[in-house]
């Protein structure tokens, strides 16, 4: 009895199974092409939406394309370029992104859709894109969302893929960037040493008062300051370095240091911060005389070399026994942007006598292997190395690219700046 | 279980207020909380698992002397999945946003303790007629409290009513209430409405999260601690 | 690869956590959260019944479905693969791991037609997880449930000795009490972002 329920049991549900499954088959044969119908329409559909002039689309075969960037199709009429992306949150990783964007042959934002997104954060499906009408690729003035900061980013670095894309296959040429962004970018070039190993200024802005001074910016690593500058409506970028150097840009990238129209400005910058904490300066001069093992009738005293704008923030002159050698400090940005003083004791003519890290050597690999480094043969590998014989492999912290890098920067800026000092005194 | 009055009308108002299945047997709720954040999701997803409630109830009342007890369960599963399929396919075709809108929730009917619980207790009992009133009135009941609870969550919590901006409200509302802990929060109010509404007729109130929609429910019952459960409507102690 | 998988893992853990966020294995959540050595369990075998799922039905979604264009028939198959799975556990469970079976093998019954399960199964495949990201993404979905559950269930302690309104009694304060819980996760976000950056 039990046997025959048993069988009787599996019949009915293999038969209702097979009954459902049947009548799933048959309205997925109805549904199945409507279903890819409306998904291929969709396509040209989002196409219209952000050209809605245009006459038609062909796509255009390209190679060597960004990763977000699926397909790009051109206005058989001539007015610009639609481009289909692709993009993730970063940080959820979950649904896709997709965005269609449409750029006209000037190379502006003329219409920009999401076309799925199923992420349940929402940033504002319909008014966030319409943020960046208008715009070309400079994207300035593009903001992200607050909250949603990792999905507005990927919506950002997608966009920027589509300008990358045309911009370098020849299509659209390049965007105009704004003042702002023009004045950040010049940062760097005019205080070399505040930037870290991405090329970004590590700086903290600060409350200064004069009648050219707009922004005031202090480098984290004390190897100067950066003043954005406005004489008479122009806006300048003026750096100044440790020593007391000054180097001025007009926002079109040329050198206006020597301009005589500029020049009360940028006095002014340097007279800004002019007044050295004798603090710091005593705190090199134990290292350097600890350092270079100079003995306690040695003579330090502090030098400046000239045009110095990178991340020696001390120099020093060490006469001891009537044996002259220098001293250096190079405050570099090492991992996660922390500041790493770096001492060099270098003799007459340039080669480096001792090299010492006043602090701890942050590695970035000891976050993730406890790694260590044995470090008197790391800095015995520095002796004797002058600015011709330096070769960077030295430097090498396998492992720790950031920190290894830091390292190459302060010796190379080191060594510029002895150059700075033969050249300048004339010796 | 029945309170079984026979009449057809009663059958159906019973489902929308009396034995509402959210709020008063608390079945359900995962789609109450997720597809109650506007009205055109909630209505939808409301009138889907409407739809698969009614159609799976009269085919297992169909089907009820047939099926036999042991497999009685996968059965409806098979049943019930196969419904949902198809709302889900012919959503996809007919109405592509919505479709995107309620997303892996459609496919989540499957599990809705509201229709298992149905086919349980009601559609393998009765015949069709009454199988398929009670399955209309639960949707209904569903439906109704979904609507409800969308307006609620959308109207104050963007100031827009399916898509639709209401002046005052566009510019002052409480997005809390379109996100998670707001609809937890909602939900919550809804319930202690309607447990006071019980209250003043002297109905019993439901104090843990309904469960014979489950299909073990006969499992939990007697494997958990009686005295952590408190008596639900059914005899429980029987 | 790691990144992924740590993304993964700590954002199902913590901000897109199933519970709290997405709504699904609310039946459970809310009826079996009272006591700290339910909850516990609950959460391990939702754990496991997830682990179990997705190894299952990821192949059975790639290799056959996918293959052969049946798309249309992954609710089905994957609700009866889950169910059949679960009993099969079960089963298995106590003929040969019987403590393990007294322990865990009551909440099986309950887990198995609990959208959680099947929520996660599905969404590893829209995601488009390939199979270890799937796993991964399951641990992570379990263990914020698991994590959610244990959390509420000290909540749901301290609601017991305290003074509730009557209306409010049961049902509605604890729907309260997880909607805050729920708000509170909101806080994982940042810490995310800047772990990770």
């Amino acid at each position: 009895m039990k046997k025959n329920e048993a069988i009787k049991s599996v019949i009915v549900l293999t038969v209702i199974c097979a009954v459902v499954g049947l009548m799933l088959a048959g309205v997925n044969e109805l549904t199945a092409p409507i279903i890819a119908e409306n998904q291929s329409k969709g396509e040209f559909d989002s196409f219209y939406k952000v050209m809605p002039d245009a006459e038609g689309f062909e796509e255009v075969p390209l190679t060597g394309l960004p990763e977000t960037v699926k397909a790009v199709y051109k206005d058989t009429g001539g007015k610009g370029y639609v481009v289909l992306l692709s993009t993730r949150s970063q940080y959820t990783g979950t649904s896709d992104m997709g965005i269609t964007v449409g750029i006209g042959t000037d190379g502006k934002i003329v219409g920009i859709t999401l076309t799925s997104y199923t992420e349940s954060k929402d940033f504002g499906r319909e008014e966030y894109p319409q943020t960046y009408i208008g715009k070309d690729s400079a994207l300035s003035g593009v903001d992200l969302v607050g909250g949603v900061t990792y999905s507005s980013t990927a919506f950002r670095n997608a966009v920027s893929d589509a300008f990358v894309a045309l911009i370098s296959n020849g299509l659209v040429a390049e965007g105009q960037k704004s003042d702002e962004q023009l004045i950040d970018e010049l940062k760097t070039v005019a205080l070399p040493g505040c930037a870290n190993n991405l090329g970004n200024a590590i700086l903290t802005q600060i409350e200064v008062s004069g009648s050219y001074i707009k922004e005031a910016y202090e480098a984290n690593n004390g190897c100067g300051y950066v003043y954005v500058l406005d004489v008479g409506g122009t806006p300048l970028v003026c750096g100044v370095g440790a020593f007391g150097d000054a180097v001025c840009y007009a926002l079109d990238g040329t050198d206006v240091t020597n301009d005589a129209a500029y020049a009360d400005a940028i006095n002014e910058a340097v007279a800004a911060n002019a007044k050295k904490s004798d603090a710091a300066a005593d705190a090199n001069i134990k290292l350097i005389s600890r350092y270079a093992d100079a003995g306690d009738d040695a003579t330090i005293t502090a030098i400046s070399p000239k045009g110095i704008f990178n991340t020696v923030t001390g120099a020093f002159e060490i006469t001891a026994d009537g044996i002259k050698s220098y001293g250096f400090v190079s405050v570099v940005f090492g991992y996660r942007n922390q500041p790493m003083k770096m001492v060099y004791i270098l003799d007459e003519n340039g080669a480096i006598v001792a090299f010492r890290n006043a602090g701890e050597l942050i590695l970035d690999s000891e976050y993730y292997n406890g790694y260590t480094l044995d470090e008197s043969a790391y800095k015995a590998g520095f002796e004797g190395l002058t600015a011709e014989t330096f070769d960077e492999s030295v430097t090498l912290i396998s492992g720790a690219t950031i920190t290894s890098d830091a390292v190459a920067t302060a010796t190379r800026d080191v060594f510029a700046a002895f150059e700075a000092l033969v050249t300048g005194e004339g010796e | 279980m029945s309170k079984t009055n026979k009449s057809s009308l009663s059958i159906l108002l019973r489902g929308i207020i009396a034995e509402n299945p959210v709020l008063v047997l608390v079945l359900g709720t995962c789609p109450t909380l997720a597809q109650t954040g506007s009205v055109i999701s909630a209505v939808g997803m409301g009138i889907a698992a409407m739809l698969v409630l009614v159609c799976s109830n009269v085919v297992i009342s169909l089907l009820r002397r047939v099926i036999p007890d042991t497999v009685r369960i996968p059965c409806y599963i098979v049943v019930i999945a196969g419904f949902v399929s198809v709302v889900q396919m012919l959503m996809n075709a007919y109405l592509p946003d919505l479709y995107d809108m309620l997303g892996v929730y459609l496919a989540l009917i499957v599990v809705n303790c509201i229709i298992l619980g149905r086919a349980e207790m009601f559609a393998s009992k009765n015949p069709v007629g009454a199988s398929a009133l009670d399955g209309l009135g639960m949707g209904l009941g569903f439906l109704l409290t979904l609507f409800v609870m969308g307006t609620i969550r959308e109207v104050f919590g963007a100031g827009t009513f399916a898509g639709i901006k209401i002046p005052f409200l566009i510019d002052y509302n409480f997005p809390i209430l379109k996100s998670p802990p707001g609809g937890f929060f909602v939900f919550g109010c809804m319930i202690a409405v309607v447990n006071a509404i019980l209250k003043k007729r002297g109905k019993p109130v439901r104090e843990e999260a309904g469960c014979e929609g489950c299909p073990s429910f006969e499992a939990c019952e007697r494997k958990f601690d009686k005295s952590a459960d408190t008596p639900l409507e059914e005899g429980k102690n029987q | 690869m790691i990144k992924t998988l740590t993304i993964i893992f700590v954002s199902s853990i913590l901000v897109d956590n199933y519970v709290l966020t997405r709504f699904l294995g609310i039946c459970p959540f809310l009826g079996v959260s009272r006591k700290l050595d339910q909850a516990v369990g609950m959460g391990v075998s939702v754990i496991f019944v997830m682990l179990c799922a997705t190894a299952v039905t990821w192949p059975i979604q790639i290799f056959i479905l996918d293959k052969l264009g049946l798309g249309y028939l992954q609710t089905l198959v994957f609700i009866l693969v889950i169910a059949a799975l679960v009993q099969f556990v079960e089963i298995t469970l106590k003929k040969f791991l019987p403590s393990l079976h007294s322990a865990l093998g009551v909440y099986l019954p309950l887990i198995t037609t609990n959208c959680i399960v099947l929520g996660v199964a599905i969404n590893n495949i829209t995601d488009g997880y390939n199979f270890l990201e799937s796993i991964v993404s399951s641990l992570g979905v379990g263990i914020g449930f698991l994590f959610a559950m244990v959390l509420f269930s000290g909540v749901r302690t301290r609601l017991e000795n305290t003074g509730v309104p009557e209306t409010f009694r049961g049902l509605p304060i604890t729907l309260v009490a997880a909607s805050i819980v729920s708000l509170s996760f909101y806080g994982f976000a940042g810490v995310i972002e800047g772990m990770l950056s």
